[in-house]
């Protein structure tokens, strides 16, 4: 197992920058849970995936064998911009060295995602003597954390005068298969073991930068200035438009550190290595790496803003009326970046540099890896010169047929000499196993691969004549019967019929949140499938278990999850419900699977969402396993060390020599 | 019957399941590039034989600078090829060994000796079950002389079966690797007549693991450099800081090959062998 890695993704670094606003701030954001996901997708297109398996098995057992499948998916997306404004006055530099009195405004983003997800499948066919039977494990994880700090300098006109980036943030993604094979056909029996995986993991435990511009830019007016658009009015007759700038001459200058890791695996058993010449029966390599980067930047930095004021989702436009922690606020609608145009810029100026920096090492290998292959794949046919200068295809050299004019490419002395067919024929060396029988009684051909794939052949024959093609048949007519009643012609809810707006206050030129908006009746006007408070418009029906937060809601959503840094946190195993995936897969899915029931409950903890029974669900206990007292002294009595199985035979051993004695 | 003669019979039973059981045979290397490229690249490698199976395992240490070293030397063997050549010299691999070669058992030598093995095991089993039915003293003497044999074949012919099946002693036509061969024949070892001013140095040693081998080595790999640039390196070893020094490499090497726990569980039945050389009720003595 990639376990380098897996550490990396487990124990990401606390992120130096986060941090939490005045309670006065503008925040925003949303959160979901994944384990909601399958209920979701069946709510938005009618699905039940559960009900799909449970086809793929009727199928199966229909057509006579046995096929068992799930899948789990679990972990945390949570999206959170908070913003608001220090009135402490300071002074800075712009680029060209001019002092400005401005003010701090301030914008954090905080991402928070981890994801994990399992898969298992089993498939078992027999007939009289023939078997095949299939067990397969896939898992993924991925792990993202972003925090970045913005601090943007304005004066009271709000004119930018530049910016300071504080981010750290990790990146980890980590993908497994198993892969379980037996055959057994013709009396023969084949198991080979595949285990393959990788991991790649990004972090950027510190970046700062700071951008100064030339000419104080003004894109914060085009969220405060509504646009004239004199050709097209908007439908109520209000000026309406979208408006857009481009500024240059500002300067980025900044530093980072990263570490890229990276880990390959692959584990082979049970192959028939022996039959090709390798004294192996099981393989397992690994490459892994993890690479400290550290760097500077400097450069011009454009900048590019915009609004559009007349994007509407009827009946949502021109401006709204929105509830926040029970106060009406007036915003205006229409489509925006949910951050200041300098952070979007600082950031992808600043993780540019960091993130070709941390892969420049593994692009190389890669780079030149492929190129190698490439260089050997296009490379030009290798030749022989014959002694009069000709050239022939090197493979013709000593092939058995004199295809240079002198003959000169027949010299089977130099080519290794010549093979003695049992029956006395002889043959050049160079045909001996190579595939075809070249001596009339084929003893050129008796190596150990030349029989594996006879073996395989016969094993392959012995499968078509079973039922195995006509169970598939029956297997697929089945299953397209049933899961024709399991998915309905039209989805519930129909994504084309959806539209996202932003929502901005115009007086301070501030991003307050945004909407997604469905039709769920056909009669375009749109109902809120994922938004804040409203007034005056509806919510959809469908209920998704996607959250949206504002205001109070929204700072005490981002409080809980800020200190969410790592993978286990941000996914908490005991969520990740796998129970059922364990009993499709059996032991070789979680061999080592802990057998400890702290509550006795009779579900062992790993299974048990609430270990210790107090009722709190183990990812929201502090102490998951503290349990009543009266049962904490049962677990200590129970944790007395016994005697293990090597001291029992040593004590048996020692009283074996000792007994002669006390006889003598 | 002696009363403790049951329980010697089980426990040897016991111990020597156990050891047929167990890891036989264990290979354990470490190696790290110790100059030339950037984090130490680490090499781990793991041969492991039992009663059934031979598995290697294989893990690189900040892997990217090796296979940069790999993927960006260049070969600077003096054979030809036959691209080169327009000689009609067959590559190295192309030349077929009609006669099976030099292998002694044709690939097979590990199951010789898992035989030799099994059967050493039940020979000192059966012996001790008939010297405690009929404890006579050349039975008891069989006894301890199979399990003497069985020492030797575990801690002998095991390891020289493997040796001959993986073709370790036949190697006149391999090349002497820069890595002494700690990098396993798995992967792109590069051969020390690649390198120019190339030292190195070995120990071996006793431990209680087995048989522990260092290496080290160090020299200029001429495959890193123009090859404008190799005569220069070759008729004088850079120091650092001037041209041609980028292509030192130097190399650690730590290996372990010894007996697994089946040596452990094996020898646990000597006391055994010994209380059955020692047991009384010996009527033939008596008489």
């Amino acid at each position: 197992m990639s376990a380098s890695i897996c550490l990396l993704l487990l124990t990401s670094m606390a992120p130096p920058v986060a941090a939490v606003g005045p309670s006065d701030s503008v925040i925003w954001g949303i959160s979901y849970d994944w384990s909601h996901f399958e209920g979701d997708i069946e709510n938005m297109t009618g699905v039940d995936t559960n009900a799909v398996n449970e086809d793929l098995e009727d199928a199966a057992e229909y057509a006579g064998f046995i096929l068992e499948t799930d899948q789990v998916v679990s972990g945390g997306s949570h999206f959170f911009v908070e913003s608001w404004d220090d009135d402490v006055v300071v002074t800075i530099d712009d680029a060209n060295g001019v002092s400005h009195q401005v003010t701090k405004r301030m914008t954090e983003l905080t991402i928070r995602h981890g994801l994990l997800f399992d898969m298992g499948f089993t498939a078992a066919w027999t007939d009289e003597n023939e078997s095949i039977d299939i067990w397969m494990s896939a898992s993924q994880e991925i792990v993202m954390v972003i925090d970045a700090v913005y601090t943007e300098y304005v004066d009271s006109d709000l004119m930018v005068y530049g910016g300071d980036l504080e981010m750290s943030g990790e990146y980890g993604q980590q993908a497994d298969l198993s892969f379980n094979l037996q055959v057994i056909a013709a009396d023969e029996v084949e198991a080979p073991e595949i285990d393959l995986g990788y991991s790649v993991s990004f972090e950027i435990p510190n970046l700062s930068s700071e951008w100064r511009v030339d000419q104080p830019v003004d894109y914060h007016h085009h969220l405060s200035e509504q646009p004239v658009n004199e050709e097209s009015g908007s439908e109520n007759g209000s000026e309406s438009g979208a408006v857009s700038a481009e500024y240059e001459g500002g300067l980025i200058r900044g530093d980072y550190s990263t570490v890229t890791g990276y880990s390959l695996y692959l584990a082979l058993d049970g192959l028939p290595a022996e039959d090709f010449g390798f004294n192996l029966d099981a393989f397992n390599v690994e490459l892994s790496d993890s690479i400290p980067g550290t760097g500077d930047f400097r450069e011009d930095l454009p900048v590019a803003s915009g609004a559009m004021w007349d994007w509407e989702c009827p009946p949502v436009g021109g401006t709204e009326d929105l509830n926040i922690d029970g106060s009406t606020v007036e915003v205006q609608c229409g489509l925006t970046p949910p951050f200041p145009a300098g952070m979007a810029f600082m950031m992808g100026a600043s993780l540019i540099p960091a993130f070709d920096n941390g892969f420049q090492q593994l692009a190389t290998v890669i780079e030149e890896q492929v190129g190698a292959w490439m260089e050997e794949i296009s490379e030009e046919e290798a030749v022989f010169v014959c002694d009069d200068g000709e050239e022939i295809p090197a493979d013709w050299e000593n092939d058995g047929w004199e295809d240079c004019s002198d003959g000169s490419d027949e010299n089977e002395e130099q080519a290794g000499g010549t093979f003695t067919c049992d029956n006395g024929e002889v043959i050049p060396a160079s045909w001996e196993n190579d595939g075809e029988e070249d001596c009339s009684d084929g003893s050129d051909e008796n190596d150990e691969s030349a029989e594996a794939m006879e073996r395989f052949e016969r094993m392959a024959e012995a499968l078509m004549n079973t039922n195995l093609n006509k169970t598939m048949e029956a297997f697929a007519e089945k299953l397209e019967i049933l899961v024709e009643d399991n998915v309905p012609s039209e989805p519930v809810l129909n994504i084309e019929d959806s539209c996202g707006i932003m929502f901005w206050t115009t007086e301070d030129s501030r991003v307050v949140g945004f909407a997604l908006l469905n039709d769920e009746d056909g009669d375009d006007s749109m109902e809120v499938l994922l938004g804040p408070d409203i007034v005056g418009v509806a919510e959809h029906g469908v209920e998704l278990n996607l959250m949206y937060f504002d205001g109070d809601d929204a700072r005490d959503a981002k409080a809980d999850i800020l200190g969410l840094t790592q993978l286990r946190d941000i996914a908490p195993e005991s969520k990740h419900d796998v129970e059922e995936l364990y009993d499709i897969l059996g032991d070789d899915f979680l061999p080592d699977l802990d057998q400890t029931d702290t509550d006795g409950d009779g579900v062992i903890d790993f299974f048990d969402q609430d270990d210790d029974g107090d009722g709190l669900f183990d990812w929201e206990d502090p102490d998951p396993l503290a349990g009543p007292v009266d049962e904490i002294v049962e677990d200590e009595i129970d944790s007395i060390p016994g005697p293990s199985i090597l001291a029992v035979i040593t004590m048996l051993g020692a009283a074996a020599i000792l007994m002669p004695r006390r006889e003598d | 019957m002696s009363s403790s003669r049951p329980v010697v019979i089980a426990l040897a039973g016991l111990f020597l399941l156990t050891a047929w059981s167990s890891t036989w045979f264990e290979i354990t290397a470490v190696g790290t590039y110790t100059d030339g490229l950037e984090r130490e690249p680490t090499i781990r490698t793991h041969y492991m034989i039992d009663n059934s199976h031979e598995s290697f395992e294989m893990s690189i240490e900040n892997s990217t600078p090796l296979l940069l070293y790999w993927i960006e030397r260049e070969d600077v063997s003096t054979e030809p090829t036959i691209q080169e050549g327009n000689s009609s010299e067959p590559p190295a691999t192309g030349t077929p060994s009609s006669d099976g070669g030099s292998d002694p058992c044709s690939g097979s030598c590990l199951d010789r000796a898992r035989s030799l093995v099994g059967l050493t095991m039940l020979a000192l089993f059966a012996a001790l079950c008939l010297s405690s039915a009929r404890p006579t003293t050349p039975l008891r003497a069989a006894a301890a002389l199979v399990w003497l044999l069985g020492t030797v074949v575990i801690l002998t012919a095991v390891p020289l079966a493997a040796a001959a099946d993986f073709g370790i002693s036949g190697g006149e036509d391999v090349g002497e690797s820069s890595t002494g061969g700690f990098d396993t024949n798995a992967q792109e070892t590069v051969e020390v007549d690649q390198f120019a001013h190339f030292e190195q140095d070995g120990d071996m040693g006793l431990s209680f693991d087995g048989i522990s081998f260092t290496y080290d080595s160090v020299g200029f790999d001429l495959g890193l450099l123009a090859e404008e640039d190799r005569q220069a390196v070759i008729e004088s070893a850079p120091t650092e800081g001037e041209p041609g020094y980028e292509s030192l490499i130097g190399f650690h090497g730590e290996m372990t090959i010894g007996p697994g726990p089946i040596l452990t569980w094996w020898l646990l039945t000597a006391p055994l062998v010994i209380v059955n050389l020692r047991s009384h009720g010996e009527p033939l003595e008596e008489e």
